[in-house]
């Protein structure tokens, strides 16, 4: 600091103050033993024993003399070559400048004039292209080297993999917009798939139109975590509860969505079958559709300050698969386990049944989400977000609801999580999360021969750090992140459920662009 | 608690938390109970509490063979119990069955009932030997009862006959055992496969079911047009005498039903023994399929005189 003011140099001008020093100071110091053979200190004698002394001469007095003069000249020099190399230094960047905007101007006219020659490539002026890769390394405790017996699906899930891979093409003109997203990953095997699909016509133009009409297949507007983007989010994977409330967040339908000043609101129709869901994904299978809205605030209450929440609700039907005619059979019981047919009781018949129709069913959700994000210092801030959820018979991921399944009865979910980030400068960021999620709130067990209340909940604490990074378009990051994982699907040695251990870390790599 | 090994030195930091539940299948053990909780550790047999106690086991038959499925045992517990910890002695680990209803014959008690598998790598009892399952009866406040045990014979499945060609394989394609019986004259290749599952001569009229399969027969066609059974498995069995002569033993390859491949095994038993007399391996590819599938299809897998 105390340099900078004795020079005027200001921190963006350290650079070129210290390239300045090493200029002058490295030939002064490669020249140093040829100059100090003119040193006066170079003669100072050897010294000697106080006794032999010799006598006070005005000698010193001369030599300092000398010297003076010699630092004045040397300061003198010094300073000319500082001017000199300012002036040069101001004379390269002045020319440099000057290059780079000819060099952008003629590139313009270039381009310009390729599109006026060519009406296809000026389309493509309106066209983005972006895109980002996520690719994880997993390590699950409930990793082991078996198949599952059913399914047959690998129950290993230490192992590297794409989690998500989007490559999106948009287009956003006064009153259309456009969007094409397609996403690519390994999670069940190599699999691409449409993601984002919109048609946007808006009203008036601009990027918060009062009214803008979509159809397509677009995220569910329900909530906040459903609604942010992936390569935003510091966690690798939503909440419990936003999973199984809305898996895949996408569901084809149209929407009717905008803003005045500081109020948001989004109003969709759509199939209710989420790009996530187990059996019908992105298909319908009723003709009843699901209606999602969310009303909201966005607003900077102060310098910094940036305010977020809504409400939002989910009305529809979900759908239960019937089942076909079954023909009779007659099935033979080894029940003497003597692996030969006995007859008489081994032999039963199983008359033919009818089949059973489908049946639609009832099922919604509230909800609220809140966020207030402050931003201070430089590139630092803190986030907390928060947001819960009500919902009957709409689980489709975790416990899927069907009330007319073997538990015969409506399930009642409840869900909420609370989330905070910390951005430490422009290369660090801290994120800690807690969400609960009970997909039952009426689940019974049986202990001891008695039906009794228990809890089917899981709780997940995720603490994540990224470490960030920019070059021209191109982000990365690179997250480590570990989910303490909470729940009831164990059992104990006396038969009572119990925590399972099925904590998870990830180390992703992300680049976006 | 203790941590699981895992193969990644990363994985540690997954140790910052050992408590609850082990989240394995349990699948490594010789016993196994799908769908309950698994513990990982042989079934401790040593003395604890007294109560609560394991009143009775019952099961269907206690000659077991390695590779048995859905074995169906229950049981009743005393007082108090609110579950079973059950395991093969020496196993590599135990499980967790909670009980289910109050026992109507014992007031007090409750009723367990699992069904359970064993392994085909379990090792057979041989004559006279016998495998232990353990019972422990556990409550609430984690007292474990007294060890009940049921012992158990482990033997190799025998078919019974005079002459048994059995084939078996390791994945789920459609396989099919061709056996070419003696020349008897004049009357042609006489061959017991599939399309003609029994050794009478062919035009042979007015035979019971009964002297069907005292000419020998073919007991099942497994994974028949890749409908899977699961049995993985056909066998040609004389039950009383079978004829002298030269036999030719085939296995063809009908599909390989999406699987990349099926190794296979061909044994010859006699006189309803355990141990083949002869034996033959091989493995079917995708080139195996592609030669036609009717009678004297397949490699030839055996040869030999009886």
């Amino acid at each position: 600091m105390a340099i900078r003011a004795r020079f005027g140099i200001g921190r963006p001008q350290r650079r070129v103050w210290i390239l300045g020093l090493l200029c002058v100071g490295v030939p002064l110091a490669s020249a140093g033993s040829a100059l100090g053979q003119t040193l006066p200190f170079a003669q100072v004698p050897e010294p000697v024993p106080a006794d032999n002394a010799p006598v006070a001469s005005d000698e010193p007095a001369k030599a300092t003399e000398r010297m003076s003069a010699e630092l004045a000249q040397q300061r003198g020099e010094l300073a000319n070559i500082r001017e000199e190399f300012s002036r040069k230094l101001g004379e390269e960047r002045a020319a440099r400048e000057a290059a780079e905007a000819r060099a952008q101007s003629y590139a313009r006219a270039e381009t310009e004039a390729a599109l006026k020659a060519n009406p296809q490539l000026a389309r493509l002026a309106w066209l983005t292209v972006s895109g980002f890769v996520q690719a994880d390394l997993n390590v699950n405790q409930t990793s082991q080297d078996q198949l599952n017996s059913s399914s047959g699906a690998p129950l290993n899930d230490n192992r590297f993999f794409i989690r998500r891979a989007r490559l999106s093409a948009a287009v956003d003109q006064q009153y259309l917009a456009g969007i094409v997203e397609i996403d690519a990953n390994t999670v069940n095997g190599a699999q691409v798939r449409p993601m984002d699909v919109e048609a946007t016509v808006k009203w008036p133009g601009g990027s918060v139109p009062l009214l803008a009409l979509t159809a397509g297949l677009f995220k569910i507007p329900f909530g906040f975590e459903v609604i942010e983007r992936d390569r935003d989010r510091i966690f690798t994977e939503r909440s419990t509860f936003i999973r199984a409330l809305f898996p895949g967040e996408y569901d084809l339908g149209a929407r009717l969505a905008g803003g005045w000043r500081f109020v948001r609101y989004a109003l969709a129709v759509q199939n209710g079958e989420p790009l996530g869901e187990s059996t019908f994904p992105v298909r319908d299978p009723d003709q009843a559709k699901d209606i999602t809205g969310r009303l909201g605030i966005v607003s900077e209450v102060a310098k910094n300050v940036k305010v977020q929440a809504g409400f939002s609700g989910l009305t529809g039907k979900g759908f239960h698969k019937g089942t076909p005619p079954t023909k009779p059979t007659l099935t033979w019981l080894d029940l003497n386990e003597n692996g030969q047919n006995n007859g008489g009781p081994e032999l039963v018949v199983s008359p033919g049944t009818s089949g059973q129709p489908s049946q639609n069913f009832s099922r919604y959700a509230v909800g609220a989400d809140a966020l207030v994000s402050v931003r201070y210092l430089q590139n630092s801030g803190t986030t907390i977000s928060a947001e819960f959820a009500r919902a009957s018979n709409l689980d489709r991921w975790f416990l899927i609801a069907d009330p007319y399944g073997p538990l015969g009865r409506d399930l009642r979910e409840w869900g909420y999580y609370i989330a905070a980030v910390q951005d430490l400068g422009r290369h660090f960021q801290l994120g800690l999360r807690y969400d609960y999620y009970n997909p039952d709130l009426d689940s019974t067990d049986r202990q001891a021969g008695e039906l009794v209340l228990s809890s089917q909940a899981i709780s997940t604490v995720s603490a994540a750090a990224a470490l960030v990074g920019k070059a021209g378009g191109i982000s990365g990051r690179i997250v480590a992140e570990y989910d303490w994982v909470a729940d009831h699907q164990g059992r104990d040695s006396s038969g009572i459920p119990t925590d399972l251990k099925n904590n998870v870390f990830t180390l992703r790599g992300e680049v976006a662009f | 608690m203790r941590c699981p090994p895992l193969s990644l030195a990363a994985s540690g930091l997954l140790c910052i938390s050992c408590s609850g539940a082990d989240p394995s299948s349990g699948q490594q053990a010789l016993f196994t109970i799908p769908n309950a909780q698994y513990i990982p550790g042989a079934i401790d047999t040593s003395p604890r509490d007294p109560a609560p106690i394991v009143a009775n086991v019952s099961a269907a038959a206690l000659q077991l063979f390695p590779g048995v499925a859905n074995k169906k045992i229950s049981g009743s517990v005393g007082p108090n119990s609110t579950a079973v910890l059950v395991g093969l002695q020496g196993d590599v680990g135990q499980w967790v069955v909670p009980v289910q209803e109050p026992d109507v014959n014992i007031i007090g008690n409750y009723t367990f009932a699992f069904s359970a598998s064993f392994s085909p790598l379990t090792p057979p009892t041989g004559d006279g030997g016998n495998l232990y399952l353990i019972f422990r009866a556990t409550t609430l406040d984690g007292q474990v009862g007294p060890t009940y045990s049921v012992p158990m014979q482990m033997d190799q499945p025998r078919i019974a006959g005079a002459l048994v060609i059995s084939l078996d394989w390791d994945t789920e394609a459609d396989l099919d055992l061709h056996v070419q019986l003696p020349s008897d004259g004049d009357a042609g290749v006489n061959e017991i496969w599939s399309r003609k599952p029994s050794g009478l001569p062919l035009g042979t009229v007015g035979a019971s079911v009964d002297d069907g399969k005292q000419a020998g027969y073919l007991d099942f066609d497994s994974n028949s047009m890749c409908v899977i059974d699961g049995r993985r498995a056909e066998n040609v069995i004389f039950p009383t005498a079978a004829p002298s002569g030269r036999y030719i033993v085939r296995v063809d390859t009908f599909s390989l039903c999406a699987e990349v491949t099926a190794r296979w095994r061909v044994r010859v038993f006699t006189n309803t023994g355990v141990d083949p007399v002869l034996q033959a391996f091989g493995q079917s590819t995708d080139i195996d399929t592609r030669f036609p599938h009717g009678q004297g299809a397949g490699v030839q897998a055996l040869v030999f005189d009886y």
